[in-house]
């Protein structure tokens, strides 16, 4: 049975690498721009979680301001950082990312401090059984079931609305899709949004599982994010799911069986080392 | 209904096309000839606002859009049919058609679907199937309805014959010629004279960024020497 559990656990862990890496991928799929600074979202939808809860002792609350804040933020991002940079070699993007990334774990030590914080009431910590000697956390439960349901509901959302089918169009040729009267600005706003979103909620989610926030939280998720949407062959989305998946429970296998020799955070490269010598498009890379 | 005056336009410090003048009515075809570097591609990628316009005005029912962005053009009524086509590879023909009535509201976009379907019932067996996976020709009769979504009183069409079988190209044709009797104004860029001579209201002919000759398609057919040795000069 410890397959199973360790199968799980590898889920709960992927969901999370899936609401993070989803947005990266997003965004490298509408302007080629390595988002690194979208860790520093990630972090931000932590404190925001803790913050509401304790002031508010809401969880729901706390999940819709993060990723309300989060995606607000993500926009003057685009907005402030990226859109000047536009029309200069994606490179230079990428630096400002980085220094984005770098200045914004400094704004959280300054702000809420370098030691961290915690929920004061720490919500659903209470286990269900799902057979017998295996327990699952009822904030695991809830990762996996927010996780199904935002990512059904971005399915639905590009592949059944015109606003969204509006947006792949403009991922496939933006000029044409302009042509054809679609705003790309608006699309890249919403990208910015949703993407930023996502990954407020999965850094309340990591808040609620480690029951800690601090300043750098992000600077693992950040790159593991990026070996994640390689893997997928960048700009994939149904390869970002599959990759993040994979890793999650690669990683839950390998903390286990070669933990003595490899650590964790160390899986994430081996495993995409191995899979870019075999595939060096990633999983579900086209181009 | 369109009206180019002194049109300029190009790629930075590059001119594409020199002050081209020239009126488009409704009903008429309009075709642009020349050899390739001519400036035929700009001036329908100008007049659609994906080309840079140096200079000169683009009047649209006598409103001036020359400074209107891209993706206000086709609520104004202009709509393209790019060369190379590009469909949206990745979205399937409804998806494609979709897009292509994005500034229509949602009763237009069923009615003008139907409509497509009955020019092209192709298009309909392949509504499900991804725009990428169909043969060069379904991929133009897609890209001319995707134009057709937004009711465009002006079809912008470039190269619409380029690589496809001639059975597909006359189907093509076939419908713009329908359009046409129904009071769209089409300007077309075309590579083979013959086509564009026998399709056309007007002709005209472009060189190296200027205009060579223009005039009636039956002011064409009495020059064809003329015409041929000012594209001939080039091509050959």
């Amino acid at each position: 049975m410890l397959s199973v559990e360790l199968f799980v656990q590898g889920i709960v862990q992927g969901s999370i690498y899936a609401l993070i890496a989803l947005g990266l991928t997003l965004v490298y799929g509408l302007l080629r721009i390595l988002h690194v600074a979208h860790a520093a979202l990630f972090t931000l939808g932590a404190y925001i979680g803790v913050l509401v809860t304790n002031q508010t002792g809401s969880l729901p609350l706390a999940l819709a301001a993060a990723a309300l804040f989060a995606g607000f933020v993500g926009m003057a991002i685009y907005k402030l950082a990226y859109e000047p940079l536009l029309s200069r070699p994606p490179y230079i993007a990428l630096i400002a990312s980085i220094a984005l990334f770098i200045a914004s774990e400094e704004i959280y030590r300054i702000t809420f401090g370098p030691y961290g914080l915690s929920f004061v009431d720490p919500p659903l910590q209470g286990q269900i059984q799902l057979f017998s000697g295996f327990y699952l956390k009822h904030g695991e439960v809830l990762v996996i079931g927010l996780s199904v349901t935002l990512l059904g509901l971005l399915a639905w959302l590009s592949s059944s609305t015109r606003t969204g089918i509006a947006w792949r169009a403009t991922v496939t040729d933006p000029e044409i899709a302009q042509a054809c009267g679609v705003n790309i600005q608006s699309v890249r706003y919403l990208n910015f949004f949703i993407g930023s979103a996502l990954a407020a909620i999965a850094g309340v989610l990591v808040a609620l599982l480690n029951n800690l926030v601090e300043p750098t939280m992000g600077s693992v998720p950040s790159y593991k994010a990026l070996a994640i949407i390689v893997l997928g062959g960048l700009g994939s989305i149904r390869g970002t799911l599959l990759a993040a998946m994979a890793l999650g429970v690669i990683e839950a296998f390998g903390t286990i069986y070669i933990g003595r020799m490899l650590d964790r955070d160390a899986i994430a490269f081996a495993f995409l080392i191995a899979v870019l010598m075999v595939r060096p498009r990633g999983l579900l890379g086209a181009r | 209904m369109l009206e180019l005056r002194d049109l300029s336009c190009g790629y930075g410090d590059i001119t594409a096309l020199r002050s081209l003048s020239l009126t488009l009515d409704p009903g008429k075809i309009l075709a642009l000839i020349g050899p390739n570097g001519a400036g035929k591609t700009s001036t329908i990628m100008c007049l659609a606002g994906l080309v840079t316009r140096h200079g000169g005005e683009i009047l649209l029912a006598g409103k001036d859009i020359s400074n209107l962005p891209a993706r206000a053009r086709p609520s104004l009524g202009l709509a393209i049919v790019p060369e190379g086509r590009r469909v949206f590879a990745e979205l399937t023909v409804g998806e494609n058609l979709i897009v292509g009535g994005h500034t229509v509201d949602r009763l237009a976009l069923q009615r003008n679907q139907a409509r497509i379907f009955e020019y092209f019932p192709r298009l309909r067996e392949r509504r499900g199937q991804h725009a990428g996976s169909l043969s060069g020709g379904e991929q133009q009769m897609l890209a001319i309805g995707r134009a057709l979504m937004s009711d465009p009183k002006i079809l912008l069409v470039d190269e619409l014959s380029l690589g496809l079988m001639p059975k597909m190209v006359d189907e093509c044709y076939e419908v713009l010629t329908q359009l046409s009797a129904a009071g769209v104004a089409i300007m077309l860029v075309e590579q083979s004279t013959e086509r564009a001579l026998s399709a056309a209201d007007h002709v005209c002919v472009l060189e190296a960024g200027n205009v060579t000759w223009q005039g009636s398609a039956t002011a064409a057919h009495q020059n064809k020497e003329v015409i041929e040795a000012l594209l001939g000069t080039n091509t050959g």
